[in-house]
């Protein structure tokens, strides 16, 4: 889900040792230097920003705050990090990670040239890059130009983001306790509109929850009237929205959770929302395809559509990115993986302008023989695999 | 409905700029980013902030359509079109580039050039896509879109005030909340809601403490001691207007030098305030700022790595007059909104910061904070 942007992330992002220990990051680092090393690379470059940092997250643990951020890897020897922001503010900079060399970032060009003829030779192949879609026009350009002596770099996202589908057992558990911070985070909002509050007021008291259950990052769309799609707070309206249909994400420790959820009266497409979802989550299971979830859920919505937020699909992979690969499109044929884990949405539209509309999510991780639901907004489905 | 005619008046002029510029078609691009001190140029034709990437495709006939991403914002989109009274077309779309293809097959593809505004921070596939979509080279027109107007509106105005009330009740709440013992993310965390709570819709806001600090940083989990000193800048969005206040606090008694270096960047931030006025290179305001700080013996430090700029404008739309900073040449016009920030290093007590918004009037200049920037105290046991 496209959530809103946020001008400067506040919460605790520093790394933690013992969530995420150093032994970790090296085992996804000898992964990543397998693949390089695969496509003859001599040094991959690694990329994030304040909204999309998924990859940079994954090598080392550091979430950019106030621009852009580079990792370089060598085909062997430490790491370097580069991240926007001058000499002075490095203090705060390397607690965000693992890496030992961090050093400030202030042009683009001759920051990522200088840190590229430091670590490697043109001579030992090109530059390899990860995270490149995510590359502002202008990061990208400067990256052209700062790896040019080394030839046209190639673009390693699919076979690395490969990497990040199969979660470990230690970033499942992480999955799981922002699922319980979610829990109780809607669970905070759910009592808030029972108790009259406002759409705002509500989903003030949920971010507040999700802070104090250790959140780093919450994010929360709400219908701005009755039955409305959930959009962003972009004014201080503070309206009494029955039903409120919501999006609320929660990240620990990196690790994002996702929820839909309708509350206060639900009609008709309440039913029909969490039926479709329980026939999607029913269908979920390792090899099943997109498509297979998509027919499973459409198949309980009738008389009522497809609501506008599940439309492009219904759902993606979920971790350290709030949407990564695969994206659940209704032709995909990506299938789900054993020890994915996969926030699957559903939701049902009556009329246009109605409030006859609903939505519904879970989270998931795909096992071997079994379904696990991380996060159940709905009633536990008969059959998970 | 002021806000329809401002906006009318913005749209007009873009397009009678393009008309003298020989440009048929201009593509406005944002990528949905919240940025304080940068412009984001569907917002400053359109006033719509995009949850993802939009497009606002304007002819220089006055003809205008937006298009936004991701389709499940049709409504809000349009709720927003409404509320413009129907100015520009609209719509929401998972397909930018091919939406904008079928809007330029729809409406007549541009005979002559063809024109370009925020594509640098645009991802750059798509940025990729939707220059192959337009069939020609696109023209930069940044610059030249934010020269039209660089003046705030009377609205941007009003909720650039809103968001200074906003920013000083957060630094009120946060010397209520500071203390020993407390996380730096925490006391920002509850800072932000607590600001969120009076209706602010964003904030960038940075919080750092340290016994020397180098610079103001990203707040982290530290732990406030007594003895450091806290510094912070509150920028809080209201209905998308950013304002900043900077604030800089002692956790325990100021030792009688901190107090004695605090008054000298706030005399600093006054001369540059008070040099402020329609018609004078922003550059000025830099100078006036810098001579106080050179006169006490720190021109080492008014240069880099010590010092870039001191202030800048305030986003989301245009971010004229730009950085106060010594290469700006901007002349400074009635209604152009930025923050004047000396935030200096001093060797003998780290960095300080104080900084207020302003207005630029007919007169010269008005502050948009009501109790400027005082070095605050936490009394600790």
């Amino acid at each position: 889900m496209r959530m809103k942007h946020i001008a400067l992330l506040t919460g605790p992002f520093d790394w933690d040792l013992a969530l995420l220990p150093r032994e970790e990051f090296e085992t996804r680092l000898a992964a990543i230097r397998r693949v390089a090393a695969g496509r003859g690379v001599s040094c991959l470059l690694i990329h994030g920003h304040s909204d999309e940092h998924g990859a940079l997250g994954y090598v080392t643990g550091f979430t950019p705050k106030l621009g852009p951020a580079f990792a370089l890897v060598p085909s062997q020897g430490p790491l370097r990090m580069i991240v926007s922001g001058g000499s002075g503010m490095l203090a705060a900079a390397k607690r965000l990670t693992w890496v030992e060399d961090v050093r400030p970032l202030r042009d683009l060009k001759t920051g990522i040239g200088k840190a590229l003829a430091d670590l490697a030779a043109p001579e030992n192949g090109p530059v390899g890059l990860w995270g490149a879609g995510a590359m502002f026009n202008r990061t990208y350009h400067a990256v052209l130009a700062a790896s040019r002596s080394f030839g046209n770099p190639v673009e390693l996202d699919e076979p690395l983001d490969a990497l990040r589908r199969r979660k470990s057992r230690r970033e499942r558990e992480l999955v799981r306790r922002a699922s319980q911070i979610l829990s109780r985070s809607m669970g905070v909002l759910a009592e808030s509109i029972s108790e009259g509050a406002g759409a705002r007021t509500a989903a003030l008291a949920a971010e507040r929850a999700a802070f104090e259950s250790g959140a780093q990052d919450v994010r929360i769309l709400a219908s701005a009237r009755n039955g409305g799609p959930p959009q962003p707070f972009v004014d201080p309206a503070d309206n009494r929205v029955n039903p409120l249909l919501v999006c609320l994400a929660v990240r620990f420790a990196g690790y994002w959770a996702e929820g839909l959820a309708t509350l206060g009266a639900g009609g008709g497409a309440l039913a029909h929302a969490r039926a479709a979802l329980s026939a999607a989550v029913g269908a979920a299971r390792k090899g099943a395809t997109a498509g297979e979830l998509s027919l499973a859920a459409a198949s309980q919505l009738s008389p009522y559509r497809p609501h506008p937020l599940v439309r492009h699909g219904i759902g993606n992979g979920i971790g350290l990115s709030l949407e990564e690969s695969p994206i659940l499109g209704p032709d995909s044929e990506a299938c789900l993986e054993e020890d994915g884990v996969y926030t699957v949405r559903a939701g049902a539209m009556g009329e246009d302008n109605g409030n006859d509309n609903a939505v519904a999510s879970a989270m998931i991780v795909v096992q071997a023989t079994r379904t696990e639901i991380l996060w159940p907004a709905i009633e536990q489905p008969e059959a998970t695999g | 409905m002021a806000t329809v005619a401002e906006r009318n008046d913005r749209l007009a002029a873009t397009a009678r700029r393009m008309a003298a510029e020989g440009v048929d078609l201009l593509l406005a691009a944002s990528n949905g980013f919240h940025f304080l001190d940068r412009a984001d140029a569907v917002v400053h034709l359109t006033g719509f902030r995009s949850l993802g990437e939009s497009l606002l495709v304007l002819r220089a006939d006055g003809a205008a359509k937006l298009l936004v991403t991701p389709a499940y914002d049709a409504e809000r989109a349009a709720a927003y079109l409404a509320l413009c009274g129907g100015r520009f077309d609209c719509l929401a779309t998972d397909d930018l580039a091919g939406a904008l293809a079928r809007e330029l097959a729809g409406g007549g593809a541009a005979a002559g050039p063809l024109a370009a505004a925020g594509f640098e921070t645009l991802p750059h596939p798509l940025a990729a896509r939707l220059m192959a979509c337009a069939g020609k080279e696109l023209q930069g027109f940044d610059e030249a879109l934010f020269s039209v107007d660089p003046r705030k509106s009377a609205v941007e105005i009003e909720r650039a005030r809103r968001a200074t009330a906003i920013a000083e009740r957060g630094f009120e709440r946060l010397v209520e909340l500071a203390r020993p013992g407390i996380a730096e993310c925490d006391l920002a965390v509850a800072v932000n809601g607590y600001m969120k709570s009076l209706g602010a819709d964003d904030n960038f806001l940075m919080l750092c403490a340290l016994p020397h600090n180098l610079a103001v940083m990203p707040s982290s989990t530290r732990k406030i001691q007594a003895g450091d000193t806290l510094l912070a800048e509150l920028t809080p969005s209201f209905e998308g207007q950013f304002a900043q206040i900077c604030r800089t606090v002692s956790i325990g008694q100021p030792p009688a030098i901190l107090k004695e270096k605090y008054d000298l960047v706030v005399r600093a931030m006054w001369a540059g305030i008070e040099t402020v006025r329609p018609g004078i290179p922003m550059s000025r305001v830099c100078d006036a700022i810098d001579a106080v700080l050179k006169d006490a013996g720190y021109g080492e430090y008014c240069k880099p790595p010590h010092m870039r700029r001191r202030g800048h404008g305030l986003g989301s739309g245009s971010a004229a007059p730009g950085d106060v900073a010594t290469n700006n040449s901007t002349r400074l016009e009635e209604d152009m909104v930025f923050i004047v920030h000396p935030n200096q290093y001093i060797p003998e007590t780290g960095y300080l910061m104080c900084g207020e918004p302003v207005r630029v009037t007919a007169a010269g200049v008005q502050t948009l904070s009501r109790r400027t920037a005082a070095l605050g105290v936490i009394p600790c046991e």
